[in-house]
């Protein structure tokens, strides 16, 4: 669910450059040495967990986790996404370099949202299922304000882009009802086996 | 995929000082974003192919390489030239392709095709760490290029985990599940490969910090550029500026 | 080899937050050039205690020093090193040249030294070949030998060494035996290859459930084996004398 090269204008590349260098300023003030190596293993294996398929009926889909990475990583998640993106243009080339600003910020603002949201609740509400639940609800709300970007985007960039701005959100829809389950379960999951793992817990554990 | 396989090959643009070449093809990526003009899309994609040409890399890998865009065009060119917008140039029944977007097909292919190819050059004619230090050089924050050296080093052990556990779930029937079961399962194996990686990210900073980690990486060694450097630079330099003047006019 | 004492470790004690007493009153002292073998079942607290002695995590009461110098946790210390069980997380960067080189550069040599360190380090453990590889590229046996290059760079005093045959083939275990033989260093090995740990140290500790059951001759203590069937262990092969065991009762003697 990337914008390959060659399809916007320069203007929105570089737009998108300016937006990601600011989004990875915040991430970098907040940054402590530990979470240098969080930042980067935990990036890696989310980069490499995006490589597996899901089933969902004849087609699969890949996932973007971003939710997922929100949640686990919070403020520093833009990192992650900003690395994980460029390696995924550069080795398998799915995006690409021209485009790599704006799709950080694609995927890094509804991170950092879903985190934001999952912080205020995670202080309230200690029901794992619950929690997983809203989880789950958050990360496909990620992916579909993610996919109305882009459609936004590709609307604008032209007529011609029109219709495929339209197929482009109508095919990706069912990865949002896919990462919120995902999402969910996995949630949950980490929070009965490894609750450290999630940006909240450990801030309420300090 | 494994990026360092044909760093080894010697070539002039393997031999091109790495800051020289990552400015050059960073400033190549983005004039090709910008070209709209006929003959420029002509030279961009006659730059790229000699790119790949010059660099020698195996011609079989860079078409593997290029997969993903040729899936992704295939459904794409399609949709935006039946998108109607002015004139039809041709129609079939209730089937009809439309000029102007056959035209913004063909330069979207056309720029994401040299753009593609230039990277895959970069990236297949330069080491990682080569380039991520020769990034350093231009100030990018040492965190950010100490980020993207770990992570390129931890992808490659949790794709090799993955396919691990991917295994060992096959062997217990992994396959055969459908529908919410076939998702629970998947998303375990998922899980733990970021436990994993969580319980893992602790080990490496203890063992990053007993050899002395103060927050960035550094390295030692330094560039050094000659003058087929310059050369190879300045004849991208003039044919940023031919493509500029052309788009202008 | 000096004989004067290097490291003394004095009634250390730690707890994990959610796990009691993971070590208790643990003391020992060590001589400069000795050698000991850490030994102990699955979850004993080995590991924890060599995260104690290498300053990165830090003891709930009780000291250690080395060399009179007591350790301060969080810091940078050249004299002891560690070598992490796994070799993937000992090798963390993109070449075995800049992973070798981590520890003399933060060291703040100057280029020239740590470029000869690298040089001699990779040497020692005869993986000289490899110095443009990248970790990912190199098999099980060569990222423990690079790993145990990346300590020998450092240049460490006393070297402690987390299973560090577990997933070498037999000639590259023989060869850190004999690479073993030749260090004139302060060694903590733990290991469950007690037949390795024969052929290296000269010492043993026995650890079960966080406390020092047993300190002495490694020979001895290893071949006592009521002592060693008490603490789920077994008397190695070799020191039983012209016998030769075998697992299934019945299987033909081949000789």
């Amino acid at each position: 669910m990337h914008i390959s090269d060659g399809i916007l204008d320069p203007k929105i590349c570089i737009g998108g450059y300016v937006l990601a260098a600011c989004l990875v300023g915040i991430a970098l003030k907040k940054v402590k040495q530990e979470d240098i190596t969080k930042v980067s293993v935990v990036g890696a294996a989310f980069f490499v967990s995006s490589l597996i398929h899901f089933k969902v009926g004849f087609s699969s889909v890949h996932l973007t986790l971003i939710g997922l990475v929100g949640i686990v990583l919070g403020v520093h998640s833009s990192l992650a996404i900003i690395t994980g993106l460029f390696f995924q243009a550069v080795m398998f080339n799915h995006g690409g370099l021209s485009t790599l600003g704006v799709n950080s910020v694609l995927f890094s603002v509804p991170a950092l949202i879903v985190y934001g949201i999952f912080d205020m609740v995670f202080k309230r509400i200690m029901n794992h299922t619950v929690l997983g639940v809203i989880a789950g609800i958050l990360a496909g709300g990620a992916v579909l304000l993610a996919i109305l970007c882009v459609m936004f985007i590709l609307y604008f960039s032209g007529e011609e882009l029109r219709g495929f701005a339209y197929l482009f959100s109508i095919s990706n829809g069912v990865l949002a009802l896919v990462e919120g389950i995902v999402t969910a379960i996995a949630i949950m999951q980490i929070l009965n086996v490894k609750p450290q793992m999630l940006q909240s817990y450990r801030q309420q554990v300090k | 995929m494994d990026l360092d396989n044909y760093s080894n090959i010697k070539s002039p643009i393997h031999s091109w000082d790495a800051r020289w070449k990552c400015i050059t093809f960073f400033g190549y990526i983005l004039i090709s974003a910008f070209v709209n003009n006929f003959y420029n899309l002509i030279v961009i994609a006659a730059a790229s192919t000699l790119l790949v040409f010059f660099a020698g890399l195996p011609i079989r890998k860079v078409l593997k390489s290029l997969k993903p865009l040729f899936i992704l065009l295939l459904f794409m060119v399609p949709v935006i030239s039946l998108t109607p917008t002015g004139d039809a140039i041709f129609s079939y029944g209730v089937i009809k392709v439309y000029r102007d977007g056959l035209i913004t097909a063909g330069i979207i292919s056309v720029r994401a095709f040299s753009i593609v190819l230039a990277t895959i050059v970069l990236f297949g004619s330069t080491r990682i760490n080569i380039i991520i230090k020769a990034l350093e050089f231009f100030k990018i924050p040492p965190v950010i290029s100490t980020i993207f050296l770990f992570t390129y080093r931890y992808i490659f052990l949790y794709i090799e985990n993955l396919n691990k556990l991917l295994t060992s779930a096959k062997l217990r029937g992994y396959r055969l599940l459908r529908g919410i079961r076939h998702i629970r399962n998947t998303v375990s194996i998922l899980v733990s490969l970021l436990i994993r990686s969580y319980e893992q990210s602790e080990r490496v900073y203890y063992a990053m910090r007993l050899r002395g980690f103060s927050g960035s990486f550094r390295s030692i060694g330094s560039f050094s550029f000659k003058w087929p450097d310059i050369v190879k630079t300045g004849i991208f330099v003039i044919l940023f500026t031919v493509i500029i003047w052309i788009e202008l006019l | 080899m000096s004989s004067q004492i290097v490291l003394k470790v004095n009634k250390l004690c730690f707890s994990y937050p959610d796990k009691k007493n993971v070590l208790t009153d643990i003391s020992f002292e060590m001589n400069g050039g000795e050698r000991i073998a850490l030994i102990g079942p699955n979850g004993s607290g080995k590991t924890t205690l060599f995260l104690l002695l290498c300053g990165i995590l830090s003891p709930a009461s009780g000291g250690i020093a080395v060399n009179g110098k007591d350790i301060k946790p969080n810091q940078f210390n050249t004299d002891i090193s560690y070598m992490f069980q796994s070799p993937d997380d000992q090798l963390f960067t993109a070449t075995v040249f800049d992973d070798v080189a981590f520890g003399p550069i933060n060291e703040g040599l100057p280029e020239g030294e740590v470029k000869d360190r690298v040089k001699s380090a990779l040497e020692r453990v005869k993986c000289h070949e490899l110095i443009d590889k990248s970790p990912h590229h190199l098999s099980g046996g060569e990222k423990r030998m690079v790993a145990l290059a990346t300590i020998l760079s450092m240049h460490p005093e006393i070297m402690l060494l987390d299973e560090p045959t577990s997933d070498l083939d037999l000639l590259n275990r023989r060869n850190i035996i004999t690479l073993f033989a030749s260090l004139q260093k302060t060694m903590i090995i733990s290991s469950h290859d007690l037949e390795f740990l024969l052929e290296t140290c000269n010492r043993a500790l026995i650890i079960d459930n966080g406390k020092i059951v047993e300190d002495g001759n490694i020979v001895d203590l290893l071949s006592d084996e009521g002592l060693m069937k008490s603490h789920h262990m077994e008397k190695p092969h070799s020191l039983y004398p012209h016998t030769h065991k075998r697992a299934i009762p019945g299987a033909p003697r081949d000789h």
